[in-house]
Formats: structure tokens, sequence, C-alpha cells
């Protein structure tokens, strides 16, 4: 029997942003998930700046929210995946995310990101930054081309 | 009148000489000493090397009997702390503070210091020249 | 409760670590140097900002209008000072407390109406339990492990503390007296403020010098009321 990749894998987590690669990250996670009866963690993080209080109601931002994670469950449920997203708020999203899966003990989390060159070059983006270096399980990046290289 | 300038940089030792010529008592302080040589061999003021912001410093540039004291050392802090010490501590009776961030600037001149901020006045004259008329 | 906390050196650290443990406590600390902040955000996480803690437009990104209190201690006398003003002024902070690095700052600082203290940290936790009645469950293990306590202490008549001015007694090497609360309340001390009968005194102190300061502040005259 050949080595599966997915070995061992029990649970895998998803940070959704509302990013095209954050969705594709969700396919991706969700097929991977099926393959080996994995539960899906989907989370959405709301980002708070300092000057309002961390735990204030920031109903724009929630529905916001509450959008993205409605968009990547049906995602999930096109591989077959029941999943019910869960949303947060902090001050980085980072930290957020490693909580999570440190407390839901996952073996994989997936981010999807979009090339990008705010500043002319290229940047990973804090997110993913701080994941590769604080995340306590496996982290699939995977790094979609920008949309005019896709067309090309 | 006597005066006490902390910080001998281009605003400082310009500041200096030209209070010199006008017939003032003039003290200049600054931490580096090489920053003197920006007045010239013959500047008639004194100069001392140390910090404004310390009271041995300002008692040695005769603060007690001082009538005029301009902070323009490179730190707003620094320049905020001399300048209060020299306001509400030794009662100088005129207190000119550069502050460099025109929000602090413009809060301290609120209590009492006379500051002012070279960047708000940078954006002003550069507007202003913007939209000179003759301007092409 | 919303603490901005301004200095990462090691006062603001022994804070952070003494706060952070509180669940009803939300703090910041922004630091200026940018190595040292991600060095205390490895330890510390999220909580540790990089920038300049007297910039006006700065502390309004971190949250200074809904702040109720905010500590300066860092070691520039001249940021402590501008902060604790723009707190106080700018945005209307109930409260600071602010670290005199240089004792010859004090009475500027004092003049200014600024809370000001000499200060380790844990005369900083002090003050903000003695400033604070309300949130009084401020743990002060790390002094303990420093070797330091906080002791508060009743002046005695007939002591040799009774009467002088701070300046004028001779304390036991590391003393620090914090906050003198007399019957006109309690306020950060100064050398010139005297002590009474009946004041009661919180310090500071090295572990070894326990005895030797209550001795000064509540025994007898060592020279003179004994035969």
């Amino acid at each position: 029997m050949p080595h599966h990749a997915l070995d061992g894998v029990r649970s895998i987590l998803v940070p959704v942003d509302g990013s095209e690669a954050g969705y594709r990250a969700v396919a991706v996670a969700a097929e991977s998930a099926r393959g080996v009866k994995a539960t899906l963690h989907l989370l959405h993080v709301i980002e708070v700046p300092r000057s309002i209080p961390l735990d204030a109601t920031l109903e724009g931002d929630m529905q916001r929210g509450e959008g993205v994670l409605e968009r990547a469950e049906r995602i999930a449920g096109d591989y077959g995946m029941s999943v019910e997203g869960d949303m947060v708020q902090a001050r980085r999203a980072g930290h957020a995310v490693v909580d999570e899966a440190v407390e839901r003990g996952v073996d994989i989390i997936i981010v999807g990101v979009d090339y990008h060159r705010p500043l002319g070059g290229f940047e990973l983006g804090p997110l993913p930054n701080y994941l590769l270096e604080h995340a306590p399980c496996q982290v699939w990046l995977i790094r979609y081309p920008a949309p005019e290289a896709r067309a090309r | 009148m006597r005066a006490i300038i902390m910080g001998c940089g281009r605003v400082g030792a310009g500041l200096a000489t030209r209070l010199v010529a006008e017939g003032h008592e003039v003290t200049v302080l600054d931490t580096d000493a090489f920053a003197f040589r920006r007045l010239l061999a013959d500047f008639a003021g004194r100069r001392l090397v140390g910090s404004g912001t310390e009271d041995r410093m300002l008692t040695e540039a005769g603060i007690e009997s001082a009538d005029l004291f301009v902070a323009v050392a490179s730190g707003d802090n620094r320049n905020i702390l001399a300048s209060q010490k020299a306001k509400e501590i030794y009662g100088v009776q005129v207190v000119v503070t550069r502050v460099k961030d025109p929000l602090r600037a413009e809060m301290f001149a609120g209590l009492g210091l006379r500051t002012f901020s070279p960047t708000k006045v940078g954006i002003e004259l550069a507007h202003d020249a913007l939209f000179a008329a003759g301007g092409q | 409760m919303y603490i901005i906390v301004i200095g990462g050196g090691n006062v603001g650290y022994g804070l952070a670590l003494e706060l952070q443990r509180l669940p009803d406590y939300e703090v910041t600390i922004v630091e200026l140097s940018g190595s040292r902040a991600s060095a205390l955000r490895q330890e510390l996480g999220e909580m540790v900002v990089h920038g300049d803690g007297s910039e006006i437009a700065f502390l309004e990104g971190v949250g200074a209008r809904r702040a109720d209190l905010l500590i300066a201690v860092t070691a520039d006398d001249g940021a402590n000072l501008v902060s604790a003003q723009v707190a106080k002024h700018w945005f209307k902070i109930p409260r600071t407390i602010t670290r005199v690095n240089d004792p010859r700052n004090e009475p500027l600082f004092r003049r200014l109406g600024i809370d000001a203290i000499v200060s380790a940290s844990g005369a900083v936790m002090a003050q903000i339990e003695a400033t604070m009645p309300e949130h009084t469950l401020v743990p002060l293990m790390a002094l303990e492990s420093a070797g330091l306590r906080v002791v508060s202490m009743r002046v005695q008549s007939g002591s040799a503390a009774e009467g002088k001015a701070l300046r004028d007694l001779t304390l036991p090497a590391g003393v620090l007296i914090t906050i003198v609360i007399s019957a006109d309340g309690a306020k950060a001390p100064d050398g010139s403020t005297v002590l009474r009968q009946g004041d009661e005194i919180i310090a500071v102190i090295p572990r070894e010098a326990d005895e030797q300061l209550r001795a000064m502040v509540t025994g007898s005259h060592p020279g003179g009321g004994r035969p």
C-alpha cells in the first residue's frame, strides 16, 4: 500500500478572509479532509484596531464575516463536507488562528494567499508570516498567481 | 537681554549669531562640542558643552537671570522638558520651543509655551509656493 | 480597564508580566525601539506595539481615547513628561503614573501636576493599587522574587521618623517610600514631605531592610526617649 500523504491527519483549519485565494484554499482543504475523513474547521478573524475595545460590537464587520463564512461553507459543501465556520475578534489574525489551532488540536492549517506586490516588491503578508513562525502544526501555504499571470 | 539657546544646530547657531549682533548677551548650550563649529571663531557669546535638560548646566548657563530661553535641540521631548523647566522652575519670561510634530506643538502652545513647528511652517511655505502668483 | 504602558524597558516589562495575569485588564505596551519591541512580542504577544509613545497621532491609534490609565516608564524623562501631559491634556486620560529617572526633575513633574515617582516596577504596581482602590488585586509576586516587598507602616509618636521631612531621614539602602497617606489623603511624597504621627506610609523595600525601617517609623528614637 502506498504511503498516503495525509495519513494520521484528523483535522484541518482554514482561515478565510474573503479573498479568492482563501476560498480556493477551502476547496483544497475540503477535498483533502474528505479523502481521509478528517474534520474541517473554517475561521474568520475580525481584526479590531486598538482604538476600540476588543469585545466591541462591530455590526458591519460581523455581517461581512457571516457572508465570507457562508460562501466558504458552501464551497466545503460542494465537496460533501458539512462545516459551520467560526468568527472571532482579535487584534491580529495570526494570533487568533494559532490559538484556534492549539485549542482544536488541528494537524494542518491551510492558508491561501494571492500574489501581490503592494509596494512594488512581493509581500507574503502578516498572517502567513505569523503562521509559519508560530503554528504548532503543519502549515500549507498555497500561493495563487496574480490574475494577469493566470490570464496569460 | 540675556538669552540661552539650547542646541547649536543650524537654527541655534544662526539665531545666536543674530542675537549677538543685536546686542544681546548669549549663551549657547550643546551636548556635542563639535556643534560649535557652526559659530564663527570670533563669536562673542558663550559656548557651553552640556545638556539643557540638566539643572546643573542650566544654572551654569545663568538660567536664574536669563530673560529668554530658546530650545532648538534635536529632540522634541528634550526641548519640551528643558522649556518647561525654564518657565516653571526658573521663571524665565520668554521661552520659545521648537517642536517638529505639529500636534505636539499645538498642544504645548495651549499649555503656555511659545512653540513653533518647522514641519507645519514647511508645509505652509511649500503650499504657498505651489500656488504663488506668477508661478509657471 | 484599559492601560497603556509607554516604555518596554525593565520597568515596563516587569509591569507587563504582572498586568497580563489579570483578566480584567487590557494592556498595551508601547516600545520605541523596533528590535526591543519584537523581542518583547516574542514573549508577551500582541500586547506589545512598536511606536513613539509621545506622539499624539500614534497614541490615538492605540486607543488613548478609551484608556483609563497611562503609565510612562521609559528611561527618558523628556519622553515620560511629554507622554504624561499628552495623556492628561489631549486625551483626558483619568490617571497617569510617570517614572522620573533623574530625581532632580521631580519638582518640575509635580509642578506640572503629574503623578511622578522615582521607580522600580514594584513601586509602580504599588502606585496602581493605591490610586485605584477599586482594582486592588494586583499581585506582587515579581517583587518577591526580586527580594523586594511592599510594606505599609503607620508613623508612631516618638519614632525617629515623626516630624521629619523625607529628605532629612537616612532611610535604609534601597528603601523607596512611594505613598504617604495622611488625614489629607494619599499622595506620592517628595523630599519635602513631612511624616506626621498617624500617617500611613507604603514603601517598596529590600526584604532585609524591613526591621530597620520599622524601627525608624514605629519604634522609639534610639538616641532619646529611653534612658
